[in-house]
């Protein structure tokens, strides 16, 4: 084996690679040749230090980071979707209190809306306080509600009962 | 099919394959088990390639991010380790080439990168041991070496020397023959040999 030969197995034979008869004709020509003896010390020198450039830590959080940069490129009305369900897992009396705050804004509409109607409801009730109980069962007295209200009833009623007769003379 | 598929290909007894097609069912547990095995090995990977620690943390969030992405259309060609050194082979090569660090054509290698490795050991000496400080300045030398080499001899050496794989492997991930490979090796040795030659002698 040529000196030319041998230098270009030398990675392989100091890393054990090489085929025995192939490592055994490598081993024989190192025997006799200085200079490919230098070489060899040369090359395992250099790989010795390879390995004095040590590993490094990776910094920490770094699954979190990943994780982070998923979500960011994920389109908007998904990442609010992720979100409201992250919420609802960590607290699920969310869902409970978002309920009940429905129910309340729905119940403070209904109410609401049923005080846009005050005069004529409450002004129907107080109508009947001080009218006798009797005439509230006569239709035309309801009708009339507001004549009623502003009228002496008992003074004038001979004078409605005889209008008819009043206009015809 | 899908079942015969299954049977004759021989990388379902992988487990990290298996990992994989599960992070393709939807299971993120099965993604972050493969990442916290493979990323402080990916990240010394690319630490190795050249830059510093924070551009080789940026790169390895970037490689995990393809792998991730791929799960939909994910189909085991390979051992899944090959496939992601390919990957992460790929984002550090496009890297270099973007930050010009590597000459205009890829086989030759970027010069003048000396200085900045020589920077990582500027606060050490006014307080540290010598011994520390020697170490240091030797690692530097070696990163700096290792820097020069064109970029397929750069991921040869290092997947060889730092990430233990065989011939084989280095071949799969560079998408060579095995020949080529120990070719690759043999230039990139006699290369460290050159530039790290001051140092070799006094040891």
């Amino acid at each position: 084996m040529q000196c030319r030969e041998t230098k270009q197995l030398l990675p392989e034979y100091i890393q054990g690679e090489l085929k025995r008869d192939v490592q055994t004709r490598v081993q024989s020509h190192l025997n006799a040749c200085h200079g490919c003896r230098e070489e060899l010390r040369l090359m395992q020198e250099t790989w010795r230090m390879l390995g004095e450039v040590d590993d490094i830590e990776p910094a920490p959080g770094y699954v979190s980071r990943f994780w982070a940069g998923v979500e960011s490129q994920r389109p908007w009305h998904e990442q609010i979707l992720q979100r409201t369900k992250y919420i609802v897992f960590q607290h699920p009396w969310v869902p409970a209190l978002a309920s009940a705050a429905v129910i309340l804004i729905v119940a403070g509409i209904t109410l609401l809306d049923q005080s846009r109607y005050p005069e004529s409801e409450t002004a129907f009730v107080a109508a009947f306080k001080d009218v006798d109980p009797d005439m509230v069962k006569h239709i035309d007295i309801i009708e009339n509600l507001e004549l009623i209200q502003n009228i002496d009833f008992y003074t004038d009623l001979e004078i409605i009962e005889n209008l008819d007769e009043s206009e015809a003379s | 099919m899908n079942k015969l598929f299954k049977e004759s290909n021989p990388y379902y007894s992988d487990p990290d394959v298996q990992r994989m097609l599960a992070v393709q069912q939807g299971n993120r547990l099965a993604f972050e088990e493969l990442m916290r095995h493979y990323y402080p090995r990916i990240v010394n990977f690319i630490y190795r390639f050249g830059g510093n620690q924070g551009t080789a943390e940026d790169l390895t969030q970037e490689v995990f991010m393809r792998v991730y992405k791929t799960a939909p259309r994910y189909r085991p060609k390979s051992k899944f380790q090959t496939w992601l050194y390919t990957i992460a082979k790929n984002v550090a090569l496009n890297d270099l080439r973007r930050s010009r660090r590597l000459a205009d054509s890829i086989e030759e290698p970027a010069e003048g990168e000396d200085h900045k490795y020589h920077k990582d050991i500027g606060g050490l000496k006014e307080n540290a041991p010598d011994e520390k400080i020697i170490q240091k300045e030797k690692a530097a030398r070696v990163r700096a070496a290792i820097n020069k080499l064109p970029g397929n001899q750069r991921v040869a050496i290092i997947l060889r020397r730092y990430e233990e794989f065989s011939y084989a492997e280095i071949a799969a991930t560079l998408n060579v023959s095995d020949k080529a490979v120990k070719s690759l090796l043999n230039r990139a040795m006699q290369n460290l040999k050159k530039r790290l030659s001051e140092q070799v002698g006094h040891d």
